[in-house]
């Protein structure tokens, strides 16, 4: 039987440059001091028996099981609390050790069910395996007394239930809430025989819990169990794998019976997330099975009119005849294709290459274009590498951390964890942010300084910040002149130094109080390690580029690039952002950043690839949607985004769709946007295929296929369907000789193989011939290119001002339970928690508006209006709202303008002038058209009357 | 919600008697408990978490772990009766029989019209005297049944 059982070496590793030896059953043993008794005996191979105990949390000492005897000291100490000492000599096995655990375990047998076989851990338990190597034979107290045997199950979470007859009261659940995942959501209830684990007084649903599964994972019973498992049995095999969520790119063993799917479990050796997950990812995986699930290919020749489902050929043969049809009507340039930061490095690259090398222009972008496209132009000019600095590991060695414009507890839950135990041993915190979001303050971790800012102000809190610690002298002066441009620091000192960049001359404008500011400014020039993180609320503004910048001369002036604990950290949303963009998905850039124009890389990839490359870059998302209302771009094929939900200004985007000849859609689902299109070709999700993502830290990690797809192909063998339907055939039969030319093209990636992939676990880009097993920290000696540079970074405001009609501001963000557009998440359990977008309004807003909280109301700017709830709360400042896009009928997005970022067109979603009024009717008439237009679609399914 | 002013300011002085604030959480609850209708509700538990900065269930786990924190509605008075060596020797156990039926209330629990709730409790440190009750705080002590109604009927 397979067993899923981790070598646990009972507690944590402590790493310290003193040695200790000691003797172990007679056994010498060698370990860094401060390593436990328990621990000690694991390295050595000794397994004393344990329950309480597991390496992922501090030691407890309360089972009684690890006890042993020490030469010299009295009684029989736990072993997982007892730190080895030099020359200590350890008994782990005497008779008398034998006597007191076997009698242990026989407390512990005599309060819970004998039902083994029939116990959805039966083969998996901890308890099991103990009571076997203590040699328990007999139970002599019988059920007659007090026991826990009848005591109800909490089965209201939807992922897992917690059977208190089970339970043995380690703690582990409570000590992995509160040291793992920092929540603090679960305790022990009552004392003595009456003790309990309790969610506090309500179930699991109700309470603080967030189902990151820690406890779950933690427990050494069947007391907390995940639903799939007591529902399909103990699985038969694991394959390591990668979560396609969010940017965290958590490693996970997907626990398989069969072909099905039984758990998500974290990997215990995974780089990015050292054995934790979050909700989505250890549970919201239903989607892969869901019946929405997209199975048969399906074309039609108009939008109106039904669908026929077809084969893969049929269905391939009819896009790649349409897609040359429209480049003989309207020439090579009406044509394109948009690649996905959900799908693998393998297939965002063949999806490029089919644009470059098969449809002869360079009309390919990515969804990164409406996220992290400032982050990419930004540190490029800065630094001169478009990539976050650091590995996750770096905020453990951080002694102050700005948080600015990203919200980690929901957005990126796993590092959260992470950057909360850090904060938890006192590292300072600085949130800027417009919302009071979870960090601000949560149980035992506060920021210092919450500097919650107009929406739209970054750049100038940002060099209100730059302005205090030059004026006040608090920059590393000797590390700036060492490693940076002179020349231009100097420029940008003279900008900085006016009178107009300080915070008391900007208060005005970001209503943050100039003192604030002034305080937040000497913490962090005044710790050794200051780090930055920052997500889309720094890049999705007009001044999105400028923020980035701003970021990186912050860190620049204050020593903090180029070692551990320091750092400017972009967190990534979806799984794959990074990749995408390092793949060449850019109308301007071959794979690795590389400009189209360069006649020598486009040498290189015309050699390989056996074709003549255009040399003009090519249309950029947006650009794509004007040229179709223009008439002269006719044909766009998709991979895995939905651009109708996520993008911004939606009648716009859907008013593109509808003018286009050939909309070849590749998903999961029959999303918004597959709704406009005349061929879908069903997707594959992360389960169904092999290949690479690259998280936030760079980090290359396996996707390894856990079932056949669905619909019989793995999206990358529809690319090279497709590409060889249109006469460019492309020779590969598995991801591994895709990612084979990738390294062979890729300076960065040279150095990148699947057989290094597999023996490391995970690298971090640059892999090459100076960093063989990859970079965890950039710039180290130098900036990528060369003298870091201090970019003028001039605040200038938004168009998207407020006025008479529209006095508020809208923001937009993200929850933890739902994921970006929410095909996958609004397909599983997770909806329990967020069942519809909410609009967030204070009260000194909703009251003169006579908006209550829980009703509708009428979200509009100047683009549309859409009508959804409302939630009054005090977590959003006056003037400002905000909402989530996870539903598709919220259309949050309808509202959204068409400002972007200056340099790179990423549209402006966190700054809209809006105004909310009460609802009439609960959907506006863009939602009644919106019903009407999917029921119509709907009646046009395979299958249907209509 | 948040607690009343009278008793934050009273937190507010208690808290500097201490290294660490959140040592102050038991007195806090014992304040509460006296000063908010005799039990702590999940809001003055919820209430306590935001001003020691804790999560609830933190704050739940303590009340919860002491029996002398109520985590329900009691009635308005309360009647304690030792059930330990010496007073259960001298008939501590017919004594709350008879407190049960005279108040309505069983033990635990709070009687039909909400005046008594009745509770067994561990020595109280007047075992000279046993068997005996505490009502609301006041001893009573060399109890025989009859006694203990007169004394139960005459609370007000």
């Amino acid at each position: 039987m397979y067993s899923n059982k981790i070598t646990d070496h009972g507690t944590p590793a402590r790493p310290s440059t003193q040695q200790v030896t000691l003797q172990i059953d007679g056994l010498a043993v060698t370990v860094p001091a401060g390593t436990s008794v328990l621990r000690a005996a694991a390295e050595a191979g000794i397994r004393i028996p344990k329950l309480c105990a597991t390496e992922s949390l501090e030691a407890f000492g309360s089972c009684r099981l690890c006890l042993v005897e020490i030469e010299g000291r009295k009684g029989y100490p736990a072993s997982c609390t007892t730190p080895c000492e030099q020359g200590m000599q350890v008994r782990t096995q005497t008779p008398k050790l034998a006597s007191l655990r076997r009698n242990t375990m026989e407390l512990y047998i005599s309060d819970h069910p004998l039902d083994c076989l029939t116990c959805p851990a039966n083969g998996n338990c901890e308890l099991q395996d103990m009571a076997g190597a203590v040699g328990l034979r007999e139970v002599r107290y019988g059920f007659a007394g007090k026991n826990h045997l009848a005591e109800p199950a909490d089965a209201s979470n939807p992922y897992f239930s917690y059977d208190p007859s089970k339970c043995i009261v380690c703690s582990r659940c409570v000590r992995a809430c509160d040291e793992v995942q920092g929540t603090f959501a679960l305790t022990v209830a009552g004392r003595g025989f009456q003790s309990r684990i309790a969610p506090g007084p309500t179930d699991f649903l109700h309470s603080e819990c967030v189902s990151c599964g820690a406890c779950v994972k933690a427990c050494p019973t069947a007391t907390l169990m995940e639903k799939t498992v007591a529902a399909h049995g103990q699985p038969d095999r694991a394959v390591v794998t990668t979560c396609a969520y969010c940017g965290v790119g958590c490693s996970f063993r997907a626990e398989v019976k069969g072909s099905q799917v039984v758990r998500m479990v974290p990997h215990h050796d995974g780089k990015a997330n050292h054995g934790h997950s979050c909700v989505k990812g250890r549970f919201a995986w239903g989607y892969a099975t869901h019946p929405d699930r997209l199975q048969k290919p399906r074309i039609r020749q108009r939008i109106t009119d039904p669908w026929r489902e077809v084969s893969w050929e049929q269905a391939i043969a009819y896009a790649a005849g349409e897609l040359r049809r429209i480049q003989q009507q309207h020439g090579r340039g009406a044509v394109g294709a948009i690649t996905s930061s959900r799908c693998t490095n393998e297939e965002t690259y063949l999806v490029q290459k089919l644009v470059r090398g098969a449809f002869g222009n360079n009309n390919v972008d990515t969804c990164a274009r409406v996220c992290h496209s400032p982050t990419g132009y930004g540190l490029r000019q800065t630094l001169g590498e478009s990539a976050g600095t650091q590995d996750f590991d770096s905020v453990a060695h951080t002694d102050c951390v700005i948080v600015i414009g990203a919200n980690p507890t929901a957005g990126h839950p796993v590092f959260a964890a992470r950057l909360k135990q850090r904060l938890r041993q006192g590292a300072h915190l600085i949130v800027i942010d417009p919302r009071r979001i979870e960090l601000v303050r949560t149980p035992h971790v506060a920021a210092d300084f919450h500097l919650q800012l107009r929406p739209g102000t970054n750049v100038a809190v940002l060099d209100a910040l730059a302005h205090t610690i030059v004026t006040e002298g608090l920059q590393r002066e000797d590390y700036v002149r060492a490693r940076c441009d002179v020349a231009e620091y100097e420029k940008w000192l003279a900008f900085i130094r006016q009178p107009r960049n300080s915070p008391e001359a900007l208060q005005a404008v970001t209503g943050v109080p100039a003192e604030l500011v002034r305080g937040a400014a000497r913490l962090f020039a005044g710790v050794r390690n200051g780090a930055i993180y920052y997500g889309l609320g720094v890049t999705e503004h007009s001044q999105g580029s400028t923020t980035v910048m701003a970021i990186a001369n912050l860190a620049m002036l204050t020593g903090n690039l180029g070692r551990p604990g320091v750092g400017v950290n972009p967190l990534r949303g979806q799984n794959n952002v990074q990749g995408s963009c390092d793949m060449g998905s850019f109308p301007h850039e071959f794979p690795g950043y590389r400009h189209v124009s360069d006649p020598a890389v486009r040498g290189l990839f015309e050699r390989h690839w056996g074709v003549r490359l255009d040399h003009e870059p090519g249309l950029r998302l947006p650009n794509m949607f004007d040229a179709a209302l223009g008439g002269s771009f006719k044909g766009l094929y998709v991979q895995g985004e939905d651009v109708v939900q996520s993008d911004p200004d939606t009648q716009h985007v859907q008013q593109a769709m509808e003018s286009l000849e050939c909309l070849i859609v590749q998903d999961l689902f029959m999303n918004e946007t597959a709704k406009y299109a005349h061929v879908v070709l069903p997707g594959s999700s992360f389960l169904e295929k092999d290949g690479t993502f690259t998280n936030a830290e760079r980090r290359i990690s396996r996707v390894t296929r856990v079932m056949p797809p669905l619909a019989g192909k793995a999206d990358w063998e529809v690319t090279v369907a497709l590409a060889k339907a249109l006469g460019y055939p492309m020779d590969y039969q598995h991801p591994e000789q895709i990612m084979a030319e990738i390294a062979l093209l890729t300076p960065t990636f040279r150095g990148v193989t699947y057989e290094k992939l597999e023996r490391l676990g995970s690298v971090q880009w640059p892999c090459n011939e100076e960093a063989p097993d990859g970079t965890p920290v950039l710039h180290e000696r130098q900036f990528v290119r060369g003298k870091g540079r201090f970019v003028v970074t001039e605040y200038v405001p938004t168009d998207a001002h407020t006025n008479a009609s529209y006095p508020l501001i809208l923001t937009t963000g993200r929850i933890l339970s739902q994921y970006n557009v929410g095909t996958q998440t609004r397909r599983t359990a997770n909806n329990v928690w967020y069942a519809e977008d909410l609009l967030e309004i204070h009260p000194a807003d909703a009251e003169p508006r006579g908006v209550r909280d829980g009703e509708f109301v009428v979200l509009k700017s100047r683009k549309g209006e859409t009508t959804l709830r409302a939630v009054v709360t005090e977590r959003i400042q006056p003037g400002v709202v905000y909402t989530t896009f996870h539903h598709p009928e919220s259309g949050a997005n309808v509202v959204i303008t068409e400002n972007s970022d200056w340099a790179t067109n990423c549209p402006e979603y966190k700054v809209t002038a809006v105004e909310v009024t009460k609802a009439a009717a609960p959907a506006s008439s863009w939602q009644q058209r919106f019903g009407e237009f999917g029921k119509a679609q709907e009646s046009l399914r395979p299958g249907s009357e209509g | 919600m948040a607690l009343p002013q009278t008793i934050t300011s009273e937190l507010d002085a208690l808290v500097t008697h201490y290294p660490d604030r959140r040592a102050a959480l038991i007195p806090a609850l014992h304040r509460c408990q006296e000063q908010l209708g005799g039990w702590l509700s999940p809001q003055t538990l919820e209430d306590l978490a935001a001003y020691f900065g804790l999560e609830p269930v933190e704050v739940f786990g303590v009340a919860f772990f002491y029996p002398m924190f109520r985590l329900r509605p009691r009635g308005r008075h309360l009647v304690s009766v030792c059930h330990n060596v010496s007073c259960s020797l001298r008939g501590a156990e017919q004594l709350l029989e008879h407190v049960c039926k005279v108040t309505g209330a069983p033990v635990g629990g709070t009687s039909p019209d909400g005046r008594f709730s009745v509770v067994r409790v561990e020595c109280q440190g007047a075992c000279a005297n046993a068997p005996m009750l505490d009502l609301d705080g006041t001893f009573h002590e060399d109890l025989d049944p009859e006694r203990a109604e007169r004394i139960l009927r005459s609370a007000p």
